[in-house]
């Protein structure tokens, strides 16, 4: 990875993350950052989106491509460009939400399966109500901070230890929330099937 | 047990299906896109970071080039050799010559003998000359070496190196007589500093 990095057009995927934010360095053209964007761009937004809201995800979004502006200089190749932008996007969504506030630890930590219970029962009761209204969506709104955005890392394809990187966890914590998080939507999904 | 597993799988796959459905929904809006380009546009016109990183790195390199050339300069170091014999008569013979090498800078910080530092002190000595005593001798012109002889006998040999180096008063060397009575100061450390013409009077006394 890191020597991929160093020498980007000798060795690896040139559309690579890492290659074109190597090229990017070098040059300072444009269109690295453009395909760069194009690449990862989604995915980050998706993520901030699913974790806050429209508006903040934007402000965070833009906020973290800055930063990666700032610093690519800096970025070492010892974790892939992904990880390493999720890693600073996360650190200014959780600042945001300090600044505002809004950050509570109770959502985060490992109270979550206490808290999972109760809103089991209220969101039972919403199922059985409007069954087929019950999008991914709204079923991954209802897991609690740190369970959603474990189970968004892993599905936009980061390993365990990518997981373990960006959130600042161990890895038997980012297990335990990925399998509560699973547990949770597979009673909805078990019930959507019924 | 396999239908459990089965399940699983079957969960995996519509939970990355409903996934990647909710992210197709939700892309990133192209004005965020426009304007993180546009910011990438406006920080490459003019960055002070990058300016001042890149100075310091050509100033760095200018340091160390600099740096590197003067340590690997060669100097002259000069030293100062005494050499003591006896002949089978037992007298004494100094031979007193001057060496010249050429070293890197570097290198000639640490490497300082007694031998330089003899030459080192001849040189200072040179300055307050009046502060020694003179010894009188016989200066005779050899081959390839200069020779004094002095009253007690002792024999100093000095190489023309050297003698292109001692202070010497008043007169050309080629202009001495043939067996010039002369004056011979001494360093602290038995290094001639200088040599003059000895006055008509003074002589060795016989013996």
């Amino acid at each position: 990875m890191a020597l991929s990095f160093f020498l980007p057009a000798r060795v690896g995927n040139a559309s690579s993350a890492e290659s074109l934010l190597a090229y990017f360095s070098r040059t300072g053209q444009r269109r690295y950052l453009e395909q760069l964007v194009a690449q990862c761009g989604d995915d980050l937004y998706y993520f901030l989106l699913k974790q806050s809201d429209e508006k903040m995800a934007e402000e965070i979004c833009q906020q973290s491509w800055l930063k990666v502006l700032e610093k690519h200089q800096s970025f070492q190749g010892n974790s892939s460009f992904k990880t390493w932008l999720f890693t600073i996007a996360r650190n200014c969504l959780l600042d945001e939400f300090r600044r505002q506030q809004r950050w509570q630890l109770l959502d985060l930590e490992e109270e979550v399966s206490v808290a999972n219970e109760k809103w089991h029962d209220d969101v039972m009761l919403q199922i059985s109500q409007h069954r087929q209204q019950l999008l991914f969506e709204q079923q991954l709104k209802l897991l609690p901070f740190a369970q959603r955005e474990a189970l968004i890392l892993q599905l936009e394809g980061f390993s365990l230890s990518e997981i373990a990187a960006i959130t600042s966890q161990p890895i038997e914590t980012v297990k335990s929330r990925l399998r509560y998080a699973r547990q949770f939507l597979q009673q909805f999904c078990g019930a959507d099937n019924e | 047990m396999s239908e459990h597993k089965h399940e699983q799988t079957r969960f995996e796959q519509q939970l990355q299906r409903a996934y990647q459905q909710s992210k197709a929904n939700y892309p990133m809006p192209k004005k965020i896109r426009q304007q993180i380009l546009q910011q990438a546009d406006s920080s490459k016109r003019f960055s002070y970071q990058n300016w001042f990183r890149n100075a310091q790195l050509v100033l760095g390199s200018i340091f160390l080039t600099v740096l590197g050339y003067l340590m690997l300069q060669p100097v002259s170091i000069s030293s100062y050799q005494i050499v003591v014999t006896y002949t089978d008569n037992a007298t004494k013979i100094e031979s007193h010559s001057l060496t010249v090498r050429s070293l890197p800078a570097v290198v000639a910080q640490f490497s300082v003998d007694e031998n330089q530092q003899r030459y080192q002190q001849m040189l200072l000595a040179q300055h307050r000359i009046n502060q020694f005593h003179a010894e009188l001798g016989v200066l005779h012109r050899g081959q390839q070496h200069w020779q004094i002889t002095m009253c007690n006998h002792q024999v100093v040999s000095i190489d023309e190196a050297l003698l292109q180096q001692l202070k010497i008063y008043d007169t050309q060397l080629a202009q001495w007589q043939l067996e010039q009575s002369i004056e011979v100061y001494r360093g602290p450390q038995g290094q001639i500093l200088a040599i003059k013409p000895a006055a008509q009077e003074q002589q060795c006394p016989l013996s």
